[in-house]
């Protein structure tokens, strides 16, 4: 053979294989994108300041909006969508999430978190009041967990907890009730222990504490059962400490290096633990307990949730010019999305509504 | 008064340029606004993005500029845009 034809054929060899995976590349490129074009998110986002904007992400933008002129601490919402809980300097207020419109005032005394119990029948909420005396000395009261009963519509009890409480969960079943001060005493307790007798978690508990102190941050989250509680901890490194509440264990995930904290989030199905490290996001895979991908956001941010189909998380951009912003970010693969700006509010609280779920034909 | 080194170690240690003492920051947050100096544990220039911290400081020790949300917990009522309401916050409420 001529000695040009050969070198062509060999040529021909080397190039038709790369042009082929090349090729391949590209479809899946392209199918990515349709995938996305397609893939348009259906998540309602409460964010919240004073006032609430109900977000609607596949909109793009706020589609209704609640004023209350009243410092929001907490949101949650019901299992089913139908209802929201919303915890306020005011109070305890339920909202319709269906007609985003204040149903019932629930309570007067300030709130500062609420949680809905495992079983969705009970709404837990911290309160406390301020008494001013002669001479304008403001005196907080202690901190107390009142229990409300949403079948019944009433507030079944409430107890005094602890004076300069940031959280306070009730045991529920045989998970323990858990409490974290002002002061960064973190403690469990089983059904029946008093406030005041809980057991201490040592925060340096599986990774050393390293120079300087070791803060839990007022940001928790659970496990889709209730049984992990993720508490985010800054340090050298900062870490998050998930807590079984049924054997009182604890394993901490480590971030790497000091960072802030400024929200967590579990998935639905319990796998991903999303990490608002306030100028980038963490994603925890917590089968292996590791931080299994991050990326960088351009602002701080406060909060984290996650929608429905756990495909999505939300963060509140607190300032994004004149105004706030919720970010979405993708989480498989990790990628900012892009953020939806507010123009008159500047959120810190965050919640997306849970979406009913859906027959597939 | 100037203090002398006494040994090689302390010479040594004199001929080093002078590192700045970064003394108003406690982790992430900062009891005084001396802009420029606020840096945090790992070494950012800004560990007080003051304010979209503003609602997330409590209860570090920023006594000088967040009131303390136990004692006055509607001091955020009337700031739902921090951006344009910030400059009332300065006012602690009655």
């Amino acid at each position: 053979m001529h000695r040009s034809r050969l070198i062509a054929l060999a040529l021909a060899l080397v190039v038709a294989p790369a042009c082929k995976s090349k090729d391949e590349a590209k479809t899946k490129e392209v199918a990515q994108r349709s995938a996305d074009l397609l893939e348009v998110p259906v998540d309602l986002v409460y964010a919240a300041s004073a006032h609430i904007r109900v977000v609607d992400v596949g909109v793009g933008q706020s589609v209704r909006g609640i004023d209350l002129q009243r410092a929001i601490t907490s949101i949650v919402f019901t299992p089913d969508g139908a209802s929201a809980y919303v915890g306020a300097s005011d109070g305890l207020r339920e909202v319709d999430a269906q007609r985003h419109e204040v149903v019932r005032q629930i309570s007067n005394a300030p709130v500062r978190q609420v949680y809905l119990s495992p079983d969705g029948r009970k709404v837990h909420f911290l309160e406390h009041d301020v008494v001013t005396k002669e001479g304008g000395l403001r005196e907080p009261s202690p901190f107390r967990l009142a229990t409300y009963d949403r079948d019944k519509g009433i507030v079944l009890h409430r107890e005094v907890v602890a004076e300069r409480v940031l959280h306070a969960v009730p045991a529920f079943e045989e998970y323990q009730a858990l409490l974290l001060l002002e002061s960064g005493v973190l403690e469990l307790g089983p059904e029946g222990q008093p406030w005041s007798e809980m057991h201490a978690v040592d925060l340096a508990a599986g990774l050393p504490g390293g120079p300087g102190t070791l803060t839990p941050r007022p940001y928790l989250a659970f496990g889709p059962d209730g049984r992990h509680a993720y508490v985010p901890v800054e340090g050298a490194p900062s870490r998050v400490l998930e807590l079984d509440r049924k054997t009182g264990g604890v394993r901490a995930v480590s971030l790497g290096a000091p960072t802030l904290l400024r929200g967590l989030a579990v998935s639905p199905d319990g796998k991903l633990l999303v990490v608002n490290g306030s100028d980038r996001v963490f994603v925890v895979d917590l089968g292996r307990g590791v931080v299994a991908s991050e990326v960088a956001l351009d602002a701080a941010h406060t909060g984290a949730s996650i929608g429905s189909d756990g495909r999505r998380a939300y963060l509140a951009q607190t300032v994004d010019g004149t105004g706030g912003a919720v970010t979405v970010v993708r989480l498989d693969p990790l990628k900012v999305q892009g953020k939806i700006h507010l123009d008159d509010i500047s959120p810190w609280v965050l919640a997306v509504r849970p979406q009913p779920k859906l027959a597939l034909f | 008064m100037a203090i002398k080194p006494l040994n090689r170690k302390a010479e040594a240690l004199t001929d080093r340029p002078m590192e700045d003492v970064r003394i108003y920051s406690f982790g992430d947050c900062c009891p005084g606004f001396l802009p420029g100096w606020e840096v945090g544990a790992n070494g950012g220039v800004d560990p007080c993005p003051w304010q979209s911290d503003l609602p997330a400081c409590h209860p570090c020790y920023w006594t000088a500029q967040v009131p303390d949300n136990t004692t006055y917990p509607q001091w955020l009522d009337r700031c739902a845009n921090i951006s344009q309401d910030w400059e009332a916050l300065c006012t602690v409420p009655d």
